[in-house]
């Protein structure tokens, strides 16, 4: 009988857990994630890797 | 291990980004087949060298027309071979963010990431150009600002208005730099009476074409097939000449980002004014254009720093952030 009681608590606590994950700030945080995404801080990692990758590149004097 | 792509699909150039490692590919959108075999002879800058000089068995041609797929099979095998080109195989399975004209309808944007899907990339996304062309500028697109970006590619000419990370306005024509080539031919041959190849006539574009008065109006000799003789023939076209050639093709681009300002709402349109508007691809690259969209708009118009990179640099960043971005991609918003 201890077991059922136990499953029972186990059950209702990975239903909250489930639902804790569906509350409406989850919206807000993935908006949050894609803004900051974008600026400019997150942005100059790839202008960094392009001017890395120019410099590195071996002067051919072919011009394209 | 497989290192995530971004791809800048244009209709004029195909540019490659690789995760961590920057634009691995740039070339033009080409592809040379053999009519018979159905073969690959050739991509890139090889088969454009090709254009207009093949024997009648090969055929070198761009897998997008005015921003559309015409043959889904081409795209196909370009995706395929520009793949394996950057070191896709079926054991490394990257994830794929391509870029494409927002004009693209639903069966291509299907066809796109159905080939990318079945040349090996695990995921495929598409995002559009104009959107990605302005995380490559660096625009500050992440806040509550009117950003307005003008991409005038090869084959399509897109306006769009973005703030607070989406796409605001949006205005697109299936009109581009190829248009502009494609009416300095029919004025030679027309006004001259000589034929002229598509590579001539970018050549007198890039040479001697305006948006707008210059300080260098020196002309150019232009060699074709005379229409009546069949015999070659060299004529002199002036840059007047060539202004007047493309005014209408011009018009009709200028008119779209009009219609993009039209579209955006008052908060931001006042932004314009201030910040003015971002121009990328290489059809910006006219003489003039920017300071004649200026002078009709009145607003003011700014060159990116790499206007032939941004698109991809853009998508570059979306590779890079790929899940904090998810959401921009365009089927997640449908």
């Amino acid at each position: 009988m201890t077991w059922v009681y136990v499953a029972a608590v186990v059950v209702l606590v990975v239903a909250a857990w489930f639902l804790r994950g569906r509350r409406p700030d989850s919206g807000m945080t993935s908006y949050r994630k894609h803004i900051d995404a974008l600026s400019s801080d997150a942005r100059r990692g790839v202008r960094e890797v392009h001017d890395r990758n120019r410099n590195s590149k071996p002067r051919d004097g072919t011009g394209s | 291990m497989a290192r995530d792509l971004a791809i800048d699909l244009g209709t004029a150039n195909t540019l490659v980004y690789m995760k961590g490692r920057g634009i691995v590919l740039n070339e033009p959108s080409v592809i040379a087949v053999n009519r018979q075999t159905g073969e690959v002879l050739a991509t890139g800058r090889e088969a454009w060298q090709m254009i207009g000089r093949t024997p009648g068995y090969i055929v070198a041609v761009r897998p997008l027309r005015g921003g559309a797929i015409t043959d889904f099979e081409i795209p196909e095998r370009m995706i395929r071979l520009l793949l394996q080109r950057v070191g896709v195989s079926r054991f490394t399975r990257p994830k794929v963010v391509i870029c494409v004209p927002s004009a693209i309808t639903e069966v291509e944007r299907r066809a796109v990431t159905d080939a990318a899907r079945r040349a090996g990339a695990a995921d495929a996304q598409l995002i559009e150009q104009p959107m990605a062309a302005a995380i490559g500028a660096d625009l500050p697109i992440d806040e509550p600002i009117g950003n307005m970006v003008i991409d005038i590619g090869g084959g399509t000419s897109e306006s769009a208005v973005i703030s607070l990370g989406g796409i605001v306005a949006l205005e697109a024509v299936r009109v581009g730099s190829f248009d502009i080539d494609a009416s300095i031919q029919a004025y030679v041959r027309r006004e001259h009476g000589i034929a002229i190849g598509e590579r001539t006539a970018e050549e007198v574009k890039m040479a001697i074409g305006s948006a707008a008065e210059t300080e260098d109006e020196s002309q150019a000799e232009v060699r074709g097939r005379d229409l009546m003789t069949g015999l070659p023939r060299t004529v002199v076209l002036t840059p007047e000449e060539v202004r007047f050639a493309i005014d209408d093709t011009l018009t009709s681009i200028i008119d779209s980002v009009k219609r993009c300002l039209a579209k955006a709402p008052p908060e931001l349109a006042q932004d314009f004014l201030v910040r003015g508007m971002y121009m990328v691809g290489g059809g910006g690259l006219l003489r003039g254009l920017p300071q004649r969209i200026e002078k009709e708009t009145n607003v003011p118009v700014r060159m990116s720093e790499m206007p032939l990179e941004a698109v991809v640099m853009g998508a570059g960043h979306c590779i890079e952030h790929y899940d904090a971005l998810k959401t921009m991609f365009m089927g997640a918003r449908r």
